[in-house]
């Protein structure tokens, strides 16, 4: 039976509750420098926000703590900006997605750009298990090009990357997917974005024996697997 | 410790250096700015630069409502502009000094240094040695006399600058009282000192002639040979005797564009006052007493208010601030009209401060659907009648039994009792009511709703705070704080009951602050030269800096702290007019030793002060809008005071 024909558990009790079938709608954000520093669970409640102040008709889960159906879908590391970031968002009503654009566009906080809006299919899966992939392009000091260049090399034809992040050993290379340095000095990257098997480009910096602190690594993309 | 010297860096710079090494400390968010709502204005157009600071982290400084109000009103302005600064966190701190980064304003960057003014809130002691260490930060001389021209002017208010003694060699002026009007006559004068280039004596002359503002350096003090303050002289013919504290004689419109922080904070919500000052008369409460009068915004106010701020902000908690809601005149229609008009909006409503009595559980029960689940909290202060005479909050056990009844059986689980230990004439009978009283209440949850049911007993001790009736009668010692609360942490365990206590140390600390002299001013400088900061954080306050300090500087902290002072004594604060009669206050004392009480002055006025010293400002604002009996004609006995500054 394809998965997406399932209608989800908490949609039925929405449903049954308020006699209303319930809309979703994916929206691809940007998140400025202005929120670089801006982890994920409180750019939830930014959104959140944002969302109540543009008076959309948002789904609350049911319950003795509800909580607004909103889901983000890949965490962004602190430190980095994006252009291409999706959070699906789960209302009460139809609202038309130029109207939807323009009044979140007009909440948003500093930093935060709306660029694109589209209505997603009821019961298709959570973002979390589409997103397979995320791509980042970094900006690095031009000092050793051919020193990185090598490393590079020398990184993508290793079989194990053994790393060690807050105590933990585990293995970088199956995380990067692709890695290339351009002549404009620009590190691109793509790296793994499944649950349980993420990549951190600060990770593959370190790796690169680059400092990352100083760096400021912006997502362009969320590759997503064909959803049926 | 080492000073900055003058700044090199600019905004640019200082922002390049945040860019490239925030990362390495902990919540950068503290230190980005750019929220929501916060306002930028441009300092090649506007003349006058404010830096508005709480001398603690981000988290505690974007949750205080004074500093709130100011930004709004001085960024009204069009010839003002206001910014925020907070402390940084010790590992921002270290990384600051190493790299010389200067303490800047969070909207723009600019080095504290390089604003004219810096406005200091101070609503608490334990910020005493966070706001030199701000001063330091971004290098300003800390001393008022090292202080020259192009240094900005350091003011500082709040309600632990009542009394303004101890940080006296720091600040160049206080505001005693309510900042939202004298703001901005202190902002006007400031300019017209600068732009005629006039040293910084005749500045503080000006400062001291406006009704509120108590310039330190103008007055001396003169001490007996016992070691008790003789008298305060003043030193030029500005300096009045005594500085009469400010009041707005009506709530100005609440703040509604609250900036939205991007990380979160210790009050993450919108504060609406809806009431200042408090009729209740508690003796140990500063704030009930230097609050007066008691003044009322409206309910429509408020709902309009908070609908301007969810709009604004989208926040998801409203907080209803006052002293005392259950006095709020017309409590029962405010929470009505909030609680229909807000349902549709998810909103929380938070209201704090609720009297012990069935009607205050009629009104949570009002909020259910719009309120967090969390405790329901109730403050007897005091376990025994006896002691709750004492210090004038004459509730009955049989009353506060029915209350936690009541709480309990309408589903509350939770009950939070706040006491204190301490309080003046109290017996290890006192204490041991403390525990027997929470014990009784669990019994009730028990009986109620069985196993579920939880106490929680908070149980602070008292330090007698000045401009109350109870500013003469010593604190604990060490030995006895620490004998009433072995008992209790003896007595208060087991299934059911918590209990939570301050360090008795951290008391003795709060004790010598409060109401020290202004030779304390040396020990809080020595205190920091020796590492003291952040005191208020447990893991951080340094008892035995404070210690070397009174040592160096030649003080005894029990002489501040465990010394019953005579009623004829002059206090440090004694030249602090919070508009309350000396004999009201000594009154008050001795009628607490009798086990006399005070009704609530809304049912009947005891002349604390506050009409004859307000009388015109009463006359002026006839009505509800005031709690105090109406003023018809003047007396010819009341001198009061001119409306406007001299």
């Amino acid at each position: 039976m394809p998965r997406g024909k399932i209608p989800q558990p908490e949609d039925k009790v929405d449903s049954a509750s308020s006699g209303l079938t319930s809309y979703r709608y994916r929206i691809t954000f940007g998140k400025g420098r202005e929120l670089r520093f801006t982890g994920h669970l409180d750019l939830h409640r930014a959104w959140e926000r944002t969302l109540r102040r543009a008076r959309i008709p948002l789904a609350y889960s049911e319950g003795y703590n509800p909580r607004p159906k909103i889901n983000i879908g890949a965490a962004l590391p602190l430190g980095c900006t994006s252009e291409a970031d999706l959070i699906d968002i789960q209302l009460i009503q139809e609202v038309e997605t130029a109207e939807l654009t323009e009044r979140l566009a007009a909440a948003a906080p500093p930093g935060l750009t709306i660029s694109a809006i589209a209505p997603i299919a009821e019961g298709s899966p959570k973002l979390q298990k589409l997103i397979t992939s995320s791509e980042y392009v970094i900006p690095i000091p031009d000092e050793n090009q051919k020193q990185i260049q090598a490393r590079i090399r020398a990184q993508l034809a290793a079989d194990k990357l053994p790393r060690v992040r807050r105590g933990k050993e585990y293995d970088l290379r199956p995380l990067i997917e692709d890695m290339i340095l351009l002549d404009s000095l620009e590190l691109r990257l793509r790296l793994a974005a499944r649950s349980g098997a993420t990549g951190r480009p600060d990770e593959v910096l370190l790796a690169l024996e680059l400092d990352p602190i100083p760096l400021v690594p912006h997502r362009v993309l969320l590759i997503l697997r064909d959803s049926d | 410790m080492e000073n900055i010297a003058t700044p090199t860096m600019g905004p640019s710079d200082i922002e390049r250096w945040l860019d490239r090494n925030l990362l390495s400390v902990q919540k950068p968010g503290r230190y980005t700015g750019g929220e929501l709502n916060q306002q930028v204005k441009d300092w090649a157009k506007v003349p006058f630069r404010v830096a508005l600071a709480f001398p603690e982290i981000y988290e505690l400084g974007m949750s205080n409502l004074g500093l709130t109000i100011l930004y709004d009103i001085l960024n009204r302005q069009t010839e003002v502009l206001a910014e925020r600064v907070y402390s940084p966190w010790t590992d921002m701190e270290l990384a600051m000094r190493a790299a010389r980064v200067p303490l800047y304003s969070l909207e723009t960057k600019h080095p504290v240094s390089e604003f004219d003014l810096l406005a200091i809130s101070l609503p608490y002691e334990s910020l005493f040695t966070n706001a030199l260490n701000l001063l330091d930060l971004s290098g300003i001389p800390l001393l008022v006399s090292d202080r020259v021209e192009g240094d900005p002017v350091v003011i500082a208010g709040g309600h632990s600058t009542y009394n303004p003694e101890p940080m006296a060699d720091f600040i160049d002026a206080f505001v005693i009282g309510e900042g939202e009007d004298v703001i901005l006559e202190m902002v006007e004068v400031i300019r017209s000192w600068r732009a005629e280039g006039v040293g910084r004596g005749q500045l503080h002359r000006r400062l001291a002639k406006i009704w509120g503002v108590y310039v330190p350096s103008l007055y001396r003090p003169h001490y007996a040979e016992n070691g008790t303050l003789d008298h305060i002289e003043a030193l030029a013919p500005e300096a009045s005797l005594p500085v009469i504290k400010r009041i707005v004689s009506k709530l100005p419109e609440p703040v509604t564009n609250f900036i939205v922080p991007m990380i979160d904070i210790t009050h993450n919500r919108i504060p609406i006052e809806i009431m200042r000052g408090c009729t209740r008369g508690c003796r140990f409460c500063q704030a009930g007493m230097i609050t007066r009068p008691v003044r009322e915004r409206p309910v429509e106010e408020v709902v309009g208010a908070i609908e301007a701020a969810l709009d604004a902000t989208g926040f998801e908690e409203v907080g209803l601030l006052s002293l005392s809601s259950s006095d709020y005149d017309e409590i029962l229609a405010l929470v009505r009209a909030v609680s229909d008009r807000f349902r549709d909006r998810r909103l929380n409503i938070g209201l704090p401060s609720l009297r012990i009595e069935s009607f205050s559980v009629e009104l949570m029960d009002l909020l259910k659907a719009s309120s967090r689940r969390g405790g329901f909290t109730l403050a007897p202060e005091a376990a025994t009648e006896r002691m709750r005479k004492i210090i004038n909050k004459p509730v009955s056990t049989a009353q506060l039994l029915e209350t936690s009844e009541a709480i309990f059986q309408h589903g509350w689980h939770t009950i939070k009792l706040y006491f204190m230990i301490g309080h003046p004439s109290e017996t290890i009978e006192d204490v041991q009511a403390i525990a027997d009283l929470c014990k009784q209440v669990l019994k009730i949850g028990r009986r109620v709703m069985g196993h579920r049911a939880r106490v929680n007993a908070g149980v602070s001790t008292f330090v007698p705070k000045p401009h109350t009736p109870f500013q003469w009668v010593p604190c604990d010692t060490l030995d006895q704080i620490e004998a009433k609360q072995r008992l209790l942490k003896r007595e208060l365990r087991g299934p059911g009951l918590k209990f939570n206590w301050n360090d008795p140390l951290e008391t003795m600390f709060e004790a010598w602050l409060s109401r020290g002299d202004r030779r304390m001013g040396q020990v809080i400088y020595h205190a920091w030269r020796r590492g003291a900061k952040f005191d208020g954080w447990g893991e951080h306050f340094n008892y035995q800096a404070w210690m070397e300090a009174f040592d160096y500087v030649g003080l005894d902290p029990s002489f501040y702290t465990h010394r019953e002072r005579p009623v004829d004594e002059t206090l440090p604060w004694d030249h602090i007019d919070a508009a309350l009669h000396k004999r009201f206050l000594t009154e008050d004392y001795l009628w607490s030793l009798e086990g006399r009480t005070r009704v609530d002055c809304r049912e009947r006025c005891f002349a604390c002060g506050i009409l004859p010293k307000f009388a015109e400002l009463r006359r002026q604002n006839p009505g509800e809008v005031w709690e105090c009996p109406e003023v018809r004609s003047p007396s010819r006995k009341i001198k009061s005071i001119p409306l406007l500054p001299a």
